[in-house]
């Protein structure tokens, strides 16, 4: 039994290995196509709408690797390639670690309604604790929503009203069309529409890398 | 009396063999907890929370280098002799289960992929956030393997009755 589960892991790492990270983009009709969807619709976007790269992040709240990156790369990133005006980072949601980051999404979603998505996606990565441990339960995040003053009757009403199911729903289909297989996985597209895929918590670096290749090829 | 261990890297063809394993092996542990980087660069990145992890990631390495490498001598050894010998077998057993430790990580990426869920996804997350201990556990269970190879005494084989790989006579 354990030799096999080896064996898989040996081929499933040889895959992962010898196997682009997004092989949707390989195609050039499909890959224009899954382009447009990446873009589609109006997700939580920082940043200049002039920006040459879009930066889509596809990630949950309650994912350890997610936090991680938040808490030492996303500031830097931001700093170096979003308030210049490089490139703007796009919020997208694949929520699979359970119920509570489906919750994490909704009430990201409600404060949205009241301008305050990017202060509540900061407040729920500072706070991030074990997955399904109940940090991201639902009274929680009405905790985090008076933290940051939301009118409580507005949060509570679009936050219970499930009317942000579908686009989380749109949003994790679209995450298994692109080829997302871990999270937190970065789209970034550039100015003529190539794509490069940063999949995994990679450093700062990386995306300054890309954005240059887009931006400068 | 010379230690099993010592006496297994003074032969050349030994030491490749871990060689490969070391790098077989570590390559493998070092991408699935995403400290290597193959896209859209070649990458090594550690992040500062996550020290503890590339440390295990070391020592499992290089603990499984050593049992395997020593166990499969030990088995080889053992047949030339025809004598009886568990602890080749037990150190092979040991890494295998130590070295399986990574399986967990497969089950959340299968799940997020959207091929299973479920019972089964909640048992990759759970093991995920466990991921410290559960490399503790492995790093304990090679420890003791390699102290038990190392104090073997039963596959001490006379020099005279020593084999290579190719031949096994």
């Amino acid at each position: 039994m354990v030799i096999l589960l080896m064996v898989v892991v040996f081929a499933y790492a040889g895959w992962r290995l010898i196997t682009p990270a997004s092989p949707s983009f390989s195609n050039t009709s499909s890959a224009f196509s899954l382009v447009s969807s990446l873009l589609a619709g109006s997700p939580p976007t920082l940043g200049s709408a002039k920006a040459l790269v879009t930066i889509v992040e596809f990630g949950d709240y309650q994912c350890p690797t997610c936090g991680g990156w938040y808490k030492t790369q996303e500031a830097s990133v931001i700093q170096n390639l979003v308030d210049v005006g490089k490139a703007k980072l796009v919020w997208r949601d694949f929520d699979y670690f359970g119920p509570d980051s489906v919750s994490a999404s909704q009430a990201a979603y409600a404060a949205r309604e009241q301008g305050k998505f990017w202060q509540f996606h900061d407040l729920l990565f500072q706070n991030q604790q074990s997955p399904n441990s109940g940090w991201a339960g639902r009274q929680n995040l009405v905790r985090f929503a008076e933290q940051l003053g939301l009118n409580m009757t507005r949060f509570n009403r679009d936050f219970n009203s499930g009317k942000y199911d579908a686009l989380i729903n749109s949003n994790h289909s679209l995450g298994v069309q692109a080829g997302v297989s871990e999270t937190p996985t970065f789209f970034l597209i550039g100015p003529n529409g190539k794509v490069i895929t940063i999949a995994g918590g990679q450093s700062e670096t990386v995306f300054l890398q890309a954005v240059a290749q887009l931006t400068n090829g | 009396m010379v230690s099993p261990i010592l006496d297994t890297f003074r032969d050349a063809k030994y030491v490749m063999l871990a060689i490969s394993i070391l790098v077989g092996y570590g390559l493998m542990l070092l991408f699935l907890d995403q400290f290597l980087f193959f896209t859209p660069f070649f990458t090594f990145y550690v992040p500062t929370s996550a020290v503890v992890g590339l440390v295990l990631d070391l020592i499992l390495t290089a603990l499984i280098t050593i049992v395997l490498t020593v166990s499969a001598r030990q088995i080889l050894l053992q047949r030339a002799a025809g004598g009886a010998c568990k602890t080749g077998a037990l150190g092979i057993i040991a890494a295998v289960a130590a070295a399986a430790c990574p399986c967990y990580y497969l089950i959340p990426l299968l799940a997020v992929a959207g091929t299973v869920g479920g019972a089964v996804g909640a048992v990759g997350i759970l093991l995920n956030i466990f991921q410290v201990p559960i490399k503790v556990v492995a790093t304990l269970i090679l420890i003791f393997a390699t102290y038990k190879l190392d104090r073997s005494g039963l596959c001490r084989i006379r020099p005279i009755r020593e084999v290579s790989f190719e031949t096994g006579s």
